[in-house]
């Protein structure tokens, strides 16, 4: 790690609530480092080889990209519209080579009662972000098992070595990251290097968009970044995600099966209930429909007879996500911020920006990761929004109940002309925030430049932003204001994208340099 | 097939957990008198195949590979593979590089696969009036000649039920695609392609503007992108952008616009409208559990990755399969190597493990019968083995095959206590010994050696047969200490005793917490009593040149000429599947 480290001083103020270890929050001084550069930058860095039309689908150097998250990992070629697999992380593709007993027809998982809500899906994921109780050698072994299927059966790559596009949730990491980079370096054909992009950054560009509210429902976490020109402007997140999901689901079923009476024992397992969340489980509108549909489905059960089947109401299905996102069991000025419900902290995340760029996100509400896919959340989350700024508005003092917490915001809002980008209430030497907010896990990666490096940034200046867009072709009106939603082409076919246009990733690590420091040393690139 | 759980594991030293040696072995040059069980007290130092990463190095003898330029077995994760030819698994064809790669690895000819259950689709034809109460297909009925489609002989799907008919038997790939795009994403707003229509839409968005930006020039003048040094400070901000890739964008410093419409790749919805949703939700209330699919329908081919209901489905075409060769990591010389001619099963190279390193067996020396012949096993999980009972001393015979014309000398080491939650006893009676050098296959056959050929392979199985049936002379025989138990001409047996252990952990006064309880609960194959032995070979060879690698079979008898002998040495953890404990 970098012997100067700017951003060591966060630690010394962190919030105690946080328990992530702080080597996993990039380490302290890995990708939260000034010259860390974990943002893409779609501007207009592009090849000159990629001038002539019609060669992009011809382009002879093809890359491979790759996304990885906690429970998946997609692989395919890049400007292709999907991966050519998305390999899932199950028990099963941890057996030992030549042991065939999942093949046998009679063979049955064992079943284990899980009742701890940490170990709930512990062996479908390839890690967690506690990663005190993680063995990272494990991890790398798992990994290293997925590439190389991904290689030999999907992909059926020729030693021809091409460069690679590694897609990653942002801030994960350091030490995770450096074994997902180990394995791609390492595996063959060896990629001579590889282009780090974030997902939130991604769900953006693959929105069409530039600036964007992106809420990114993951596996673990789901994180809300606000993003503008390309960059992680601010970020937040809640342990409210796609894990709760499912297991809120067994918990349904298990009502649905047995009664309440017996619910604190646990008769449905992972795979039944993320099944079912998968393939029948929804969201409903936040206004109560006139009169409750009674329909029932017949879900077969796992491992029981054929046509031995559950009945469970259409209408339950939706309490998981109802329960999980958008329920408020405590008033949200006591909750924990990652607890909040997902529209809160939403509405937290837009409070904490400028107006301007606030009223350009809540136009580009980019909804992504797996969760995104339950039918109802995307429309619901708009309806929640809109909901909460009826009620609230914008006006921080309402939401806040704290005059402290108030004060800061309004100061913030204050600033707001001079700076679109919100003051890292960490660093030291800002006398107007002393308020610690968040930890630096929490912050956006620009946050954490040192007030002395940073300048007036009239990049994001509202005004310079206007003057370009009327100056740029002068027709278009930027949509502002309005709460709409922007579907992304998610996080691997924007990266896909990327690299099919041969956009200089902003962070492009080269194989020796890797190499030579055997781990990521996120300041020594460039 | 084998059977589904292997007898014997072999652990490719290349990763670092099985790449420890037991305590006071060291690599160098140390006389070969292994310990035969050592104390388990030093941490890491053993390998513990109940570790869930032993998984990712243990491997069935006839998986790994042997390079005889490093002496060092080999696994994939330390061999390099190399694609030899493409072909289709269905027709056979090979493909040739160029279209591999535009065909997303799959057969373009008329070969597909069952979305629902991956069989094989066969093509058929019908009569052209199709049944009236399939509302999913299209309603241009009018048409009196033949029509063909995909049928599944194993689970009856057809391509009807997804509305697809053919108008040919041929040429099925261009069929298909013309009829996937002529399929309207406007009327179905959750349309399977509407992502590779957004995706194009994008592509030729950000493509344009990205062009566009390199002919205009910077448009307004007063823009603090103009200033470069400005603009380089504001990168360097950010950090890391390549040093071209600032010099590009000083040139032609303006933003991008963003996507505005539909034909940009630019899709909306609102808190009151979202087409999408609206229809998903209809159709899954409609069709329930039965009309959607699975997870593995879903990640089967990409084709099918956004199909959330069974009429969405898409035939699959049949996935390409490679045949490889397979290169040392570390000398990349080629280890396995098929011959390049399609459907020939040679191999031009092929260095097997299990031609180069011994082959452990374990038997137990008082062999029950199995209880019923394996064939009419309903199951293969019900093992053949009677559980094992804990705390009840039992005595195996443990042999030692020695596949090379070198005589070599072993010596093995295991834990004394099995690492992990159970704790058994294991004791080897004689842990260092010599293997005789293999014959060729003749001399095993038409010798005088004491093995018949169908028992050729494992001489301790006949020893404790013929100590069971007391047809030799050696009924009375009991194992001593230090003694071997059994030898044939290029294989020895020992004795091991094995104590297993208890399942139950011990009992304890404080009362674990919820998680502690869930970590200590047994996961599978904890029952499974596995014993590792680290095993040591040591063996003299004649050096006459690269060709002369050992084991090679078509190498021809050692020339009596090479005197300068050159010392060997192998070492490896190997895992020996004893039986499950029983649960008492
Ligand atoms: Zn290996
Ligand atoms: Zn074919
Ligand atoms: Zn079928
Ligand atoms: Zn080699």
């Amino acid at each position: 790690m970098a012997a100067s480290n700017p951003s060591s001083d966060y630690f010394s103020s962190r919030p105690s609530i946080r328990t992530r270890p702080s080597p996993s929050v990039g380490g302290a001084g890995g990708p939260l480092s000034p010259r860390s550069p974990r943002t893409p930058l779609l501007s207009r860095s592009i090849n000159a080889q990629f001038g002539s039309p019609g060669s992009f689908r011809t382009e002879p150097e093809d890359q491979v990209v790759y996304e990885l998250g906690a429970r998946h990992l997609s692989a395919g070629f890049a400007g292709e519209s999907r991966p050519r697999c998305i390999l899932r992380f199950d028990p099963d593709n941890g057996a030992r080579v030549g042991d065939y007993r999942v093949y046998e027809p009679f063979h049955q998982k064992p079943i284990r009662k899980v009742e701890n809500y940490e170990a709930w899906g512990q062996d479908y994921e390839l890690y967690r972000s506690n990663l005190k109780r993680l063995d990272l050698g494990l991890v790398e072994d798992r990994l290293e098992r997925a590439v190389r299927t991904a290689h030999s059966e999907h992909l059926q790559l020729d030693s021809k070595t091409r460069k690679a596009v590694l897609a990653v949730p942002s801030l994960l990491p350091t030490p995770l990251l450096d074994v997902a980079l180990k394995v791609i370096f390492h595996h063959f054909p060896q990629p001579p290097s590889i282009t780090l992009l974030t997902t939130p950054i991604l769900a953006c560009v693959g929105a069409g968009l530039r600036h964007a509210l992106v809420v990114d429902i993951g596996w673990e976490e789901t994180v809300i970044t606000v993003v503008g020109e390309y960059k992680e402007i601010f970020q937040r997140r809640s342990v409210r995600a796609g894990k709760m999901l499912s297991k809120a689901m067994a918990k349904t079923l298990e009502h649905g099966m047995h009664g309440e009476s017996r619910s604190d024992e646990q008769f449905v397992d992972f795979q039944f209930a993320e099944d079912v969340t998968e393939r029948v489980g929804w969201c409903r509108p936040r206004s109560k429909p006139e009169e409750k549909s009674s329909t029932q489905l017949r879900i077969p059960l796992p491992g029981g007879f054929p046509h031995e089947t559950t009945s469970v109401s259409f209408e339950n299905l939706s309490d998981p996500a109802e329960e999980v996102f958008f329920s408020s069991c405590v008033t949200t000025n006591d909750q924990d911020d990652e607890d909040l419900p997902v529209h809160h902290l939403a509405h937290r995340v837009l409070l904490a920006v400028p107006l301007e760029l606030r009223a350009i996100c809540l136009s580009r509400v980019v909804v992504t990761g797996g969760v995104s896919q339950l039918p109802g959340l995307k429309q619901r989350l708009l309806q929640e929004l809109a909901g909460l700024s009826e009620t609230r508005g914008w006006d921080p003092v309402h939401s806040y109940g704290s005059a402290a917490a108030a004060r800061t915001k309004a100061l913030q809002q204050r600033k707001s002309n001079l700076n679109m980008r919100p003051v890292a209430p960490t660093t030291p030497m800002d006398e107007e925030n002393p308020q610690v907010t968040f930890s630096p896990a929490k912050k956006p990666i620009q946050d954490s430049i040192p007030h002395s490096e940073r300048l007036q940034d009239d990049v994001k200046d509202p005004v310079t932003l206007k003057a370009e867009r009327e100056a740029k072709k002068g027709q278009q009106e930027v949509i502002r204001g309005d709460i709409r939603g922007v579907e992304t082409v998610g996080a691997w076919a924007a990266a896909s994208l990327v690299a099919g246009l041969r956009v200089k990733g902003v962070h492009e690590i080269e194989r020796d340099d890797f190499l030579k420091h055997g781990h990521w040393d996120g300041g020594a690139i460039i | 097939m084998a059977a589904p759980w292997a007898n014997t594991y072999y652990a490719c030293p290349c990763s670092e957990l099985s790449a420890a040696a037991p305590p006071n072995v060291s690599n160098g040059g140390t006389p070969l008198e292994l310990p035969g069980s050592f104390d388990n007290g030093e941490e890491g130092s053993t390998f513990d195949p109940h570790n869930p990463r032993a998984n990712y190095s243990l491997y069935p003898l006839d998986n790994l590979l042997y390079c005889d330029e490093c002496d060092a077995i080999r696994c994939p994760r330390c061999w390099i593979e190399e694609v030899i030819n493409w072909y289709c698994p269905s027709c056979m064809f090979e493909v040739p590089t160029s279209a591999i790669k535009s065909d997303g690895n799959r057969c373009s000819r008329n070969c597909y696969n069952c979305p629902l259950c991956t069989s094989p689709l066969t093509i058929s034809s019908v009569a052209s009036p199709r049944p009236v109460e399939d509302s999913l297909k299209p309603s241009d009925a009018a048409r009196p000649q033949e029509s063909y489609l995909l049928q599944c002989q194993y689970c009856d799907w057809t391509s009807l039920d997804v509305g697809i008919q053919l108008d040919r038997p041929t040429k099925i790939t261009e069929q298909l695609v013309r009829l996937r795009k002529s399929k309207d994403t406007k009327t179905d707003p959750i349309s399977v392609s509407n992502r590779e229509e957004t995706f194009n839409n994008l592509t030729n968005f950000y493509k344009e503007e990205l062009q566009g930006s390199t002919e205009s020039q910077t448009p307004f003048g007063n823009s603090p992108y103009n200033s470069p040094a400005n603009l380089a400070r504001i990168m360097s901000l950010y950090g890391g952008v390549s040093h071209t890739a600032l010099k590009k964008s000083r040139e032609k410093p303006q933003p991008m616009r963003e996507a505005s419409s539909h034909s940009q790749g630019l899709l909306v919805y609102t808190a009151d409208k979202s087409d999408a949703e609206e229809e998903i939700l209809q159709r899954l209330k409609e069709l329930g559990w039965n009309g959607t699919t699975t997870g593995e329908q879903r990640q089967m081919a990409p084709v099918n990755n956004d199909a959330r209901f069974l009429g969405q489905l898409w035939p699959v075409a049949t996935a390409l399969r490679t045949r490889r060769g397979r290169r040392c990591r570390s000398c990349r010389q080629f280890l396995t190597r098929p011959d390049p001619k399609m459907g020939s099963i040679r191999y031009k190279i092929r260095l097997l493990a299990l031609n180069f390193i011994p082959r452990l067996s374990l038997k137990p020396l008082n062999a029950i019968p199995p209880p019923s012949n394996p064939a009419f096993r309903l199951t293969l999980d019900d093992s053949p083995q009677p559980l094992l009972q804990p705390f009840t001393p039992l005595q195996y015979v443990l042999t030692i095959r020695n596949p090379i014309f070198e005589k070599i000398k072993v010596s093995l080491a295991t834990p004394d206590t099995t690492p992990g939650k159970v704790a058994s006893k294991v004791t080897i009676l004689c842990p260092s010994f010599d293997v005789g050098p293999a014959g060729d296959i003749w001399d095993e056959a038409l010798g005088s050696s004491t093995t018949t050929p169908s028992a050729a392979n494992d001489g301790g199985r006949k020893a404790a047969m013929a100590s069971l049936t007391g047809s030799t002379t050696d009924t009375d025989r009991q194992p001593e200490a230090g003694k071997i138990w059994e030898k044939t001409r290029n294989s020895t047996s020992v004795i091991l005793e094995i104590v297993p252990g208890s399942l139950k952990p011990p009992s304890r006064i404080v009362t674990l917490t919820k998680q502690e309880r869930e970590e200590q609960a047994p996961r599978q194959d904890d029952d499974r009593l596995e014993i590792a032995v680290y095993v040591r070979v040591q063996w003299e060879t004649h050096e006459e040149g690269p060709e002369a690698g050992l084991g090679k079979r078509d190498a021809e008898r050692k020339m009596p000429s090479g005197e300068a002998k050159v010392a060997k040495e192998l070492a490896y953890w190997c895992v020996l599947d004893v039986g499950k404990i029983a649960d008492v």
